[in-house]
């Protein structure tokens, strides 16, 4: 049997359980915030999950999917703890919760995952790393917590800025702030009087960009996609900046064999069999590695591309339950 | 500079030829713009030709170079030195779904047990619903036949109601607020426009003047709709009646409401063998290609099509009946 560890209302999940069902193959859902509404035992000396009347044996289960499973701070139950609880305790909540999540996890340690929960916690440094080991191509990138170093390198190239973990939202006084890709121009560090020292921060040369790539990987595949930005400055710098009435042409991409082969290696490294990346190819003709996000939205990639991936992570899924699948449905 | 370049037309621009002219169906910004056949020639037959070769093969440099230019001043494409790296779109069409969209009709004289249906549709992994009243049907018992769509597969329910004052504004909001599923209300018959939105979910609550019947096979280009579903989908399959079934109020089981074949009754059929026999799905694979004059009409991509008013009742291949448009001449009779 198939299990798969997502969240309520996740589309894709729901799409990937549509085809899971048109093959007939056996499931299970656990969405991470059932345990809120619903009555959970994981009952660990008996290798069993129950959830309301639902007995799953631990045995039974030969696959396991980990989409978006447990982040507990986009729940309304976090949402709603966060006025009522001190700070310290909601940290502790927060690691409760984790562990929680950890244990479930563990439980199927032994089973095919398709993105093992160990592995989704990257570190954007040391991803970078890694793919200039695999030989990709990588923006000069470094962290730096002081304004002397970025006056100096602002006249050598153009900059941009990004997090070094998860881009967010921070929240002031009614005002949205994000956290996206941002050019860092010297107008600006003067505008925001940068201070001489501040919180370490990744900075990375601004490439020249023809066109982003971004790439949804499962089990050695890989299905690229193209996005043109360029016309408009807006969306120059990270596409996410979306423009809804006049959206970026996303196209069908084939990237080169050597760079599909060391995507491959890179993505073996990192531990992860399945997940996003997004690539640049440069005006001078190179294809620069940027990220990966473990959880991509592959309905970003399939949606212009027409390429039937909630099918495929399906038959992934059903393939990874049954080693041997019959030829019927992989073709 | 450019001259040995190629252009690219992006996967997303699709070039549709017609009989007398072609156009680009935008299907990422659902617009389409005409372009003449001999555009459309270029851009397949010569699709991998440099610029400087397409000016060779026509004896003209100045109407390709506009050519281009029109192209690009609609972001269709643009100049690559290799279209290698750029594969064109697969048009396929696979649903997971028996069904995808059902009819049911009710009028008072009705029978329908409507535990039953839904079950049957849930059964054939139908995901949508549109109910048709024809009848007044008072607000409580619309709700407990709603409340049976709860263990259903159904991501959307619509609903027609013909206009009744008691279907005032805030009960029918509310009726959108408890029931989740249903995204579209709208009611007919009624003595003015009204559409609102709910923030919430999303849902549309709409009073319109129409009446119900003959709304249905019309063609116009009010109605085209350029994206990817329609075009993967019109390729393949028969845009209006694949994978739909209707629940007549009688109860029989048909293609479509304006359909006069009848393929036995829901309340003693089982459903799934019914839609699953050759006689119910035939209809299903007849595209637009398949369709006289449709084949040669420039907008057969993004264009509803209608089996159940065509032109020449003995032949099921022949054009729509509601369709004014001549693509021979391309003119709107
Ligand atoms: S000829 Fe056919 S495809 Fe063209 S507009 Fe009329 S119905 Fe639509």
């Amino acid at each position: 049997m198939i299990l798969i560890l997502s969240t309520f209302g996740d589309l894709s999940t729901d799409w990937v359980i549509d085809w899971i069902n048109y093959y007939n193959c056996p499931f299970y859902r656990i969405n991470a915030y059932d345990v809120f509404f619903k009555k959970v035992c994981v009952d660990i000396s008996n290798s069993q999950i129950v959830l309301e009347n639902d007995r799953l044996k631990i045995s039974d289960i030969n696959a396991v999917w980990y989409r978006k499973f447990g982040l507990l701070r986009n729940s309304e139950t976090f949402k709603n703890a966060v006025h009522a609880v001190p700070f310290e305790s909601m940290v502790n909540i927060y690691r409760e919760w984790t562990a929680f999540l950890k244990t479930i996890a563990n439980i199927f340690e032994s089973k095919q995952w398709l993105t093992h929960p160990d592995a989704v916690r990257l570190n954007k440094c040391s991803v970078l790393r890694l793919a200039k080991e695999v030989g990709l191509d990588i923006p000069q990138t470094c962290v730096v917590n002081n304004r002397n170093i970025i006056d100096q390198l602002l006249t050598e190239q153009p900059l941009i800025f990004k997090s070094i973990y998860d881009p967010f939202f921070p929240k002031h006084e009614d005002e949205m702030y994000t956290m996206y890709t941002q050019e860092l121009t010297e107008s600006l560090v003067r505008e925001c009087d940068l201070p001489e020292l501040f919180s370490p921060s990744l900075i990375q040369e601004k490439i020249e960009k023809e066109y982003e790539i971004r790439v949804f990987y499962i089990n050695k595949r890989l299905y690229s996609m193209a996005i043109f930005s360029q016309n408009d400055t807006q969306t120059q710098l990270d596409f996410r900046n979306y423009i809804w009435e006049k959206p970026n042409r996303r196209v069908p991409y084939k990237l080169p064999h050597l760079i599909e082969k060391k995507i491959r290696k890179l993505m073996y490294k990192v531990g992860l069999n399945c997940g996003s990346l997004d690539l640049i190819k440069s005006k001078n003709g190179l294809y620069y590695f940027l990220e990966i996000n473990p959880v991509g939205q592959f309905g970003m990639v399939e949606l212009p591309c027409n390429y039937d991936l909630h099918r495929k992570v399906a038959i992934e899924l059903i393939k990874m339950d049954r080693k041997r699948f019959s030829r019927k449905i992989c073709g | 500079m450019k001259k040995n370049k190629v252009f690219y037309l992006y996967a997303c621009c699709i070039p549709v030829k017609g009989s007398q002219r072609s156009l680009i169906m935008d299907i990422q910004r659902n617009n389409f713009y005409f372009i003449p056949n001999v555009l459309f020639e270029i851009l397949t037959k010569y699709r991998t030709k440099s610029i400087n070769k397409i000016k060779k093969i026509y004896q003209q440099e100045q109407a390709i170079d506009d050519f281009f230019d029109f192209l690009i001043k609609k972001e269709c494409g643009l100049f690559m030195n290799s279209l290698s790296v750029f594969p064109k779109m697969d048009t396929g069409y696979q649903s997971p779904y028996l069904i995808t969209n059902a009819i049911i009709e009710t009028d008072r004289r009705s029978q329908h047990n409507y535990t039953n249906i839904f079950a049957q549709l849930s059964n054939v992994n139908c995901i949508a619903i549109e109910m048709r009243f024809y009848d007044f049907i008072a607000l409580q018992d619309l709700i407990k036949i709603v409340a049976q769509t709860y263990d259903s597969t159904f991501r959307t329910v619509n609903i027609f109601l013909p206009y009744s004052a008691e279907y005032e504004q805030d009960a029918m909001k509310e009726f959108l607020l408890q029931n989740a599923r249903v995204q579209h209300l709208i009611i007919y018959n009624a003595p003015q426009f009204i559409f609102t939105e709910e923030e919430q979910n999303s849902s549309c609550l709409e009073y319109v003047p129409y009446t119900m019947d003959g709304s249905c096979g019309h063609v116009s280009p009010r109605y085209f709709r350029a994206n990817r579903e329609m075009l993967c989908e019109s390729i393949n399959r028969n845009n209006c009646l694949n994978r739909k079934v209707c629940i007549c109020k009688d109860g029989s089981i048909r293609n479509c409401p304006a359909m006069v074949q009848q393929f036995g009754n829901i309340a003693t059929c089982d459903l799934k063998h019914v839609i699953t026999q050759k006689t119910f799905t035939k209809l299903w694979n007849i595209n637009k290609d398949k369709i006289s004059v449709c084949s040669d009409c420039e907008f057969r991509y993004m264009c509803h099509d209608c089996r159940a008013f065509i032109t020449d009742s003995n032949n099921i291949y022949s054009k729509p009946k509601k369709c004014n448009y001549d693509p021979y001449t391309t003119a709107w009779n």
